[in-house]
Parts: C-alpha cells; structure tokens; sequence
C-alpha cells in the first residue's frame, strides 16, 4: 500500500494515469476498428453478409491494378497539396489586407471566415448551384456576355480544379485567422527598426515577417494537408467523383466502393493504403518541419 | 454590441425549443381500420423512398397511429443512405421491425425477412408479382405497396409535334424519333448524370429487350449459369454510347442533378426521361398540364414485342428477429386494405400488386393500351447476381462521360459477373 | 510617426479591396439566401432576388424537416462533446508535456496519429462495436465517438501549449508541499484560457459539421442532427431547391451567431497555435 502512494505522491511517470480515459477511448474506437478493418481487407466480405472468406493479399493486388484507385490516389495528392499552397497564400494575404485597423476590416474578416464554419456537403450543395450547367449562376453571367452556358464540371481536370479552388477559397478562412494571429504577435520594433534601418517594405516582409510566421506556417500547412489529403464532403456534393470517377478522393472512392460496389474487403485494402499514405505524409512533415525548425531557433 | 448579440442568441435558442415541437401533420387521412385489439408498443418502419411516395406513406400511417392509439411507428426514410445503411445493419444483425425491400426481398434480404404466406393479404396478389416476391422455396417474404410497371417517360405533345402517332416500337425507331425531336429544340433524352444510378436504370431499362424477350435469342439460361456472351451487352452499353455520340442527350448528362428532372420535363424541354410514374407525378405537381405518358420499352428485333419492366417498388418485409411481430403484421394487414393501397397508388400514380382493387391513375387510360404486353423483371435483380448494379453505375457514367468504350464496358461487366458468380457458390 | 502616415495614404485602398473581398465570400451565402425565399417553381436567375420573397419555405423546413429539433440535437452532441474533449484532452496532455519520457512520446505520436484516420474506412467495424455495446441510437454513443476523434487535435494544441508554461511554477508549487497530481488543477488549468478558447471553437465546428458518424449511430428521426436532417432536402425526390436552401441557411444560423458573440476568442486562442 505504502509503495503505491510513494509511486502516486513522487514518481513522474504516475502522471502518465492521467491519459488513461483518453487511451481508452482510444482503444475502443479506434485501435479495435482499424484492427477490424485490417483484418477484413484479407476477405472478400461483401459489406453485409454474415460470411465471407480469406483471400490474402488479392484485394491488395487488385487495388494496384484498378484505374480508379490510381485517379482517386493522384486527385488525394492535388487535393492535399494544392489546397495547402493555394490556401497558404490566399491566408497570408488576406491576413497582410486585414491587420492593422481600417473601416471595412472586421466585417470583412466576419465574412472570410463564415464559409469555414460550414459543412463541406453544405458548401459543396451551394457551389453545385453556381458552377452547374442548368440555372448555374456562372452560366447566367456568361449568358448576360451573350456566351453560351458551359457545363463547367463535365471535363475531369475542370472538375478538379474546380473542387480544388472551391476547397481552397472558402476554407483559407482558418489559415487567415493563424496568420492574422501570428502577425499580430511580431512586435512592431522589429519592423521600425528595419525600416529606420533603410530596408524597403519588400525587404520587411521577406525578412523579418515570414521568418517570424514560420510556426504559424507549420501549423496552418499540417493541419491544410491533413484536411486536405481526407477530402470527402465537398467531392460527394459537387460531383460525386464525377464525371465517370475522375473526381473521386481515395476518401469518396472509399465510400462509393464499400457500400455500392458490395466489395467491402476490397474497399476495405483502399482504406488501409490510405491511412498508412497519410501517416507517412505526416511523419515526414513533421520531420522537415522539425528541422526547419531547428535551423531558425537553434 | 456583443451584450445585444448574446441576448439576440439567447433569445434565439430559447425560441427554437417551440419551432422543434414541429408541426403536426393535417393529413387528409385514407379510412381508418376498425382496430381488431389494443395493441401497444413502438415500431421501427425504414425506407428509402422520396417524395410523393413518402408524403403518401406517412399520411397512411398516421390513420394507422390513430386507430391503434397505443402504437407508436418510427417511419424513416433514409433515401441515397438507406442501401448503405442496411448493410451495416445486417452486418451487425440490427434490423428495423419492418423495412423496404426496394426490389432485393428475395435476393438480397431473403435470409432477414420473415414469412408472410398465412398474412390476410397473401392470396390477393396478382400472377405477375407473386413470382417477384416469392423465394425458391415458396416463401413469401415482401408486401408490395406499389409496383413498378414501367417503361420510358414520353411527352405526347412533343411526340405529335415530331410527326409521330405512335411511340417508337424498336430502337431504331427511337433512334430516329430522337433525331426528329432535337430537330424541334427539344432535349431528346434527359439523363441527371450526377448520381450514376441514372445511367445505370438506363442500361437496366434497355437490357431486357436486347437479351432475354426475343425467342430466338434468349440468353436468360446464359445468365444465370455463367455461360452468357458478355460481348453481347454492346448491344445495351452501345445504346447509351449512341446516344451521347449523337448528341441526342443534355449537354450537362453527367453534372446534372436529379433536382433538375421534373421541371425539364413540365417545361416540356425533353421528350424521353427513363424513369418511373413517380417522376411523372412529381413533374405534374409543378405542371399539372404537361402531356406526359408512358411507353414501353422498345425492342432490339423488329419482330419482337415491346415489353414493360415491373417489380417491386415500394415494399415491405419484417424482420424475423423482430419483438414486435404482432404489431408489425397488424402494421401490414394495416397497409393492404383496399382503401390505403388505392390512396398510395393514386398519390404516386404508380401501380400495384394487388387483384380486385380499382385504381384511378390519370395513366390509367393510357396504361390499359399496354395491358397485354409482357412484364419483363427489373434486369439486374433477375439475371444478374447480387452486386452488378454497382457496375452497372460506374460503367454507364463512364460511357456518358467518354472515359470508356462499349467494350470495355463489357469488359468489366464480365470481370465483375465472374467475381460474383464465383462468390456464390 | 511614419508608420501611421503610410497606414492613412492605403486606407483607401485597403478598404476598396477589402470590400471586394467581402463581396466575394457573400456571394454563396447570398445565393443560399435568395433560393430560400423563392417558390419551387421560379426558375429566375440565382442572382436575381425574389420578387414576393416567401417564408413558407423555412416553416416547411420548420416543420417538415424538424430543424428545430435537429439543432438542439446538434447541441446536445456537441457541447458535451466538446466539454469531454477539453476533460479527457487537457488531463492527457499534462504529462505528455511535462513527463518527456518514452511512453509518453510514443502515446503522443499515437493520438497525433489518429488524426490521420480516414472515419470511413473504419465506418462498419465501429458500427458494428457499437451495435454490441448497445451504443446506437443513444446520445452517449455518439458523444464518445466523437470525442474520440476530436481528442487528438485538442491533445496537439494543449500539449504544446502547456510546454511553453514555465515548470518552474511546477516546482515551486511541489515545493510548497502540492502533491503532483494537484499540480494540473492548481497552477496548469487557470492558465489555460486561451487555448481552451481555440479548442473548443476548432473541435465544436467540427462535430456540429459531422455526417458519417451522426448517420449511422443516430438513426431514429427524433435523435436526427443538423447534417442529417439537411441531406434529406438534397437527395429527396421531389425537387424542392427553395427548402432545401432554407434547412441550409437554419443550419448555419446557430454557428454564425455565437462566432459573432464570441469573435475575439477565435482570433485570441489561434494565437498560441501561431506562436508555437
């Protein structure tokens, strides 16, 4: 008894108890079902039934030969990446515009930042409206030009792109409030004292502000491809992985896959080769950052 | 300012309590049954239907509510959900009391469903339907409320205007009649790609006349025994490539959402929608005057007869592990009266399974010309294993968005039919 | 100063532009807003503002959808949540932060792991527990669910923030004769504000936003959230744009009235997340 509560009272590693409710949510929701999800990409379970069978790596061997695994893997990769540079500059900017105190300034920032507290699906349904052929609001401004209306989502890449600016745009509001956050905190003698220094606005900003923003670029860029990479409501909304699949996120692939296609093992082998793909994007991330990290601090 | 905006908020919240009362529901209801005993208990009713068919169930069963006072139905419908949700819900064996069978009772949930052959109803179902909803060892296992008979939504005025007195009866009629209608300006055929299942009811609408009605060539056996020519389906897959090819569909056939159908169809913008009466019935509610009909489904031979497609559509089962079996057959004996499958019959101007009742359709006129045709079962529920739709969704959307041929189409046809033949076993 | 006189030559400008930038973020709100006060038939331009705007629309959703109840709902899951994301997140982060051991770097990489995590593919295992465990339909189930996959972000955020609060307040406190577990109450939790904030802005979004998980553990209509209650409008049969625009815009109400009330918070706890 009298170990236990020197154990409690003075070893440092007793702390660790208090991350026991957190491990065990842990355990049960998410280590037991990603276990179960292993174990099934090994079947050919078809989603429903109370049987199924062991067909080894097939699943896997499948996945790399199927197209659409490959243009929902590549699209990821563009959804991922290009959102976090898209958004990373169209933040920062906003951020820069709105800073220092002007008339316009928070109703503007009130107006940014809306469309990022909607559900993806929602934003997705309302963008569908604009961009679409019949009645779409981009189509009424070309017919007012006297243009006729063009189908903007029938080609893959106009798909894409057009996911990946909507995705871009209208969540680059969460990158702008980081950026407004880090901005706020370089104390203001930096910059007078480089200018009084003779550096030019230019110099400033390539100087003295980026460098001072670098933590706010580490955490804007992780959580930007996170989001990113999992893509899944704006891409159901607005084409549903159309036209054909060329849209289609590994996330949306998934879930078309599992439930349509009544290939639950199969879907099942996509989700683990997703999962794994954004851990070691993450895992390398971090690594570089760290490093990056290093060089400015250390 | 911000103490304004609290209170605003506050105030809001404390308002939204009475806006979720939610409004209770004036139906005009259908007669009520005189109940047999007081039953008690609450049932869980889940399905996938959408508007009228929803609207018309719900006021049916709130007369059911009314005449069983201790009852109380959870009805949900789960629309584009509730294929995926079932599956999870029969992967874990948690089913709802009662549950629409859409098409799938004796393919698919056979094994969860309960039998209903001693039901009051059982004897009343007409020939054509009893074999849909029966399995291989007689068992009754899915109560029609409607049925679909369907062919090809067609706009009779256009038609006329086209030079036409009489739907096309083959498809290289309805070839040419497309050609004839895009002549007017007019849409020939409206596909709303968004949702692939468009492009797959319509490889599913198409397939029977290619391959199973004509005696000379009639691949049924082939199909059910995995022998079947897969390079055959050209004929079907090489309809819809024609089709886009030609420039007989909308422009948008691959972005356009379901949402879009009914209007173009009561601005009499397209001519040939493959759809059911549903459709129609949601088209009259934002036109009621627009000319529009069903025909059926034209034939790959020219001396062959066109045909409708029929089967299930909306539907019940109970579930054999259900604890409230005596409320949930009461809820189906409750449902089969005469006077509440005519009220959801005439709502949705869809059909029904059941003989000796007398439904007003505004189709029914033209419906009686079709009386003798066959009824051909839905395609892929009757030839095709358990599992094609899928390929059927992501092959059509493929073909109408160029990315791949007619035979490659058949190419993956085949590859997931020997998958799933083999699964079988 | 110099610095003030550069601010004034801009303003102009900056005005200008920030104007149009607003415009720009409005117009899907205002589309949304101008296809709700339409009647199902009026097929005029989504630029075009209604000429009789008609509220029947929201008393549809109102009454038909139930929004009302899905946002309280909505509520519901999310404020208990959320509460149990700070409880849980900030006791675990405590000795993440502090204790730089193996165990606990391992069971930090681990929750930050979690993260990655794409819910779908996990969809019908959990399901499937869930069904065992007696969790559907019930508001603990998705409560748990979703905490569970809110809490790496929230451990992130408290872990890092709490390794830029000194430890020699740590010490001193054990000097003063604290024991260590009272340590966290004591001296960590008041200076937690900020984050706190942060945290419950970043994760509360995300839950009230959420649909897989919400669709397959809250099946009964009276347990329907928001997410749930307006995908119904969208995939229905019967085409009705205009209450499906209303349901949108009653959805996001809630949300855009407490960011208003509670504007500088947002901004206030980024600001760790910037800085770290």
């Amino acid at each position: 008894m009298k170990h236990i509560k020197t154990f409690l009272q003075n070893d440092p590693r007793a702390l660790s108890l208090l991350t026991l409710p957190a491990v065990a949510l842990f355990i049960t929701f998410v280590l037991v079902p990603i276990i179960s999800g292993l174990r099934i990409s090994f079947t050919d379970w078809n989603g429903y039934s109370q049987s199924y069978a062991y067909v080894g790596f097939s699943n896997y061997q499948e996945m790399f030969r199927n197209d659409a695994v490959w243009v929902a893997f590549r699209n990821t990769i563009i959804y991922g990446f290009g959102s976090t540079a898209i958004q990373t500059v169209i933040g920062l900017s906003l951020a820069m515009l709105l800073c220092r105190k002007f008339l316009m300034r928070n109703v503007t920032r009130t107006f940014v930042y809306l469309p990022a507290m909607v559900a993806q699906v929602i934003i997705g349904y309302i963008w569908y409206f604009l961009v679409s052929y019949e009645h779409g609001s981009f189509n009424d401004i070309l017919k007012l030009f006297g243009h006729a209306p063009v189908d903007w989502m029938a080609k893959g890449w106009r798909a894409i792109l057009f996911i990946l600016l909507i995705n871009s745009v209208e969540y680059s509001g969460k990158t702008m409030i980081i950026f407004l956050a880090g901005l706020e905190s370089i104390p203001h003698v930096y910059q007078e004292a480089a200018e009084i220094d003779g550096a030019s606005g230019w110099q400033v900003f390539r100087n003295i502000t980026i460098p001072m923003l670098l933590p706010a670029f580490t955490t804007s860029l992780v959580l930007n491809i996170i989001g990113g990479l999992k893509m899944f409501g704006l891409v159901v909304a607005l084409t549903d992985g159309g036209p054909g699949y060329a849209s289609h996120s590994l996330s949306s692939l998934i879930n078309s896959m599992y439930f349509a296609n009544q290939q639950a093992g199969f879907s099942a082998a996509i989700g683990v080769f997703s999962f794994i793909f954004i851990m070691c994007v993450s895992v390398l991330l971090r690594k570089y950052l760290n490093a990056k990290d290093m060089k400015y601090n250390g | 300012m911000k103490k304004i905006m609290v209170c605003l908020g506050i105030a809001l919240l404390c308002i939204i309590p009475v806006w979720a009362q939610g409004g209770t529901e004036q139906a005009p209801a259908p007669v009520a049954a005189t109940p047999v005993k007081q039953l008690s208990g609450t049932l869980t009713v889940a399905t996938n239907c959408g508007e009228p068919t929803l609207g018309a169930m719900q006021d049916v069963i709130n007369s059911f509510m009314k005449a069983n006072p201790g009852v109380k139905v959870e009805y949900t419908s789960y629309t584009k959900d509730y294929e995926n949700l079932m599956k999870a819900k029969m992967a874990a064996n948690d089913l709802p009391d009662v549950f629409a069978t859409h098409g799938w009772g004796v393919n698919r949930y056979a094994e969860y469903l309960m039998s209903l052959n001693n039901l009051s109803f059982a004897p009343n179902f007409t020939d054509a339907i009893k074999p849909v909803i029966t399995t291989k060892d007689g068992r009754i296992v899915t109560m029609p409320v409607t049925i679909d008979e369907k062919g090809i939504i067609y706009n009779k005025d256009i038609l006329k205007k086209a030079g036409w007195n009489e739907p096309p009866k083959t498809w290289k009629e309805f070839m040419k009649c497309c050609d004839d209608v895009k002549k007017l300006g007019v849409i020939p055929v409206y596909i709303a790609g968004k949702d692939n299942r468009s492009q797959a009811s319509f490889l599913d609408t198409c397939a029977p006349t290619c391959l199973v009605t004509s005696p000379k060539d009639d691949n049924s056996k082939a199909l059910l025994d995995g022998t079947f020519d897969w390079s055959k389906w050209g004929r079907v897959a090489g309809l819809l490539k024609d089709l886009s090819d030609q420039g007989y569909l909308n422009v948008d056939a691959n972005t356009a959402d379901t949402i879009y159908r009914p209007e173009k169809l009561a601005n009499g913008e397209t001519m040939f929608v493959f759809s059911d009466q549903a459709t129609i019935a949601d088209a009259w509610s934002l036109n009621p005057n627009v000319a529009l009909s069903m025909m059926p489904v034209p034939t790959y031979y020219d001396d062959d007869q066109p045909v409708l497609v029929g089967g299930e559509r909306e539907s019940y089962g109970i579930w054999k592990d259900t604890k409230q079996k005596e409320i949930a057959i009461a809820f189906l004996e409750f449902l089969a009266q005469p006077e509440n499958i005519k009220y959801v019959s005439e709502k949705t101007e869809m059909a029904i399974g059941f003989k000796g009742i007398d439904v007003n359709l505004r189709l029914s006129k033209d419906m009686k010309a079709y009386e003798n045709l066959r009824i051909m079962p839905i395609f892929d529920r009757e030839w095709l294993p358990s599992g094609m739709w899928a390929t059927m969704r992501t092959t059509g959307a493929g073909l109408t968005s160029g990315q791949i041929s007619v035979e490659q189409a058949c190419q993956q046809m085949k590859a997931n039919y020997d998958k799933l033949m083999s699964q079988k076993k | 100063m110099g610095k003030k006189t550069i601010n004034n030559r801009y303003n102009g400008l900056k005005n200008i532009g920030a104007v149009l930038v607003g415009i720009f973020y409005f117009i899907p709100f205002y589309t949304v807003i101008s296809i709700s006060l339409k009647t199902r038939t009026d097929r005029s331009s989504h630029w075009a503002l209604p000429k009789n705007p008609q509220f029947s629309n929201y008393l549809y959703a109102l009454t038909k959808g139930k929004i009302g109840l899905a946002i309280i709902n909505t509520l519901i899951v999310t404020f208990f949540s959320v509460f149990l994301i700070l409880a849980f997140g900030s006791i675990a982060s405590y000795p993440l932060a502090r204790v730089k051991n193996k165990l606990n770097k391992a069971l930090l990489s681990i929750f930050v792991g979690v993260m990655m995590v794409p819910p779908l593919s996990v969809l019908v295992p959990i399901y499937k527990e869930m069904v065992t465990l007696h969790g559907i339909n019930t508001y603990w189930g998705i409560i748990l669910l979703t905490t569970t996959y809110g809490l790496p972000k929230s451990v992130f955020m408290f872990t890092n923030f709490i390794s830029t609060i000194p430890k020699e307040l740590d010490e001193a406190a054990l000097l003063d004769g604290c024991s260590q577990f009272a340590i966290f109450p004591r001296i960590v939790l008041p200076n937690l504000k900020p984050v706190i904030a942060s945290i419950v802005i970043l994760s509360g979004i995300n839950i009230w936003n959420d649909y897989s998980f919400q669709l397959y553990i809250l099946q009964k209509p009276k347990l329907r959230t928001i997410t749930l209650a307006i995908s119904t409008f969208f995939t229905e049969g019967r085409a009705n744009m205009p209450a499906a625009a209303a349901a949108a815009v009653l959805s996001v109400f809630p949300v855009i009235i407490i960011y208003l009330c509670f504007q500088q918070y947002f901004i206030e706890g980024s600001v760790d997340a910037a800085i770290k």
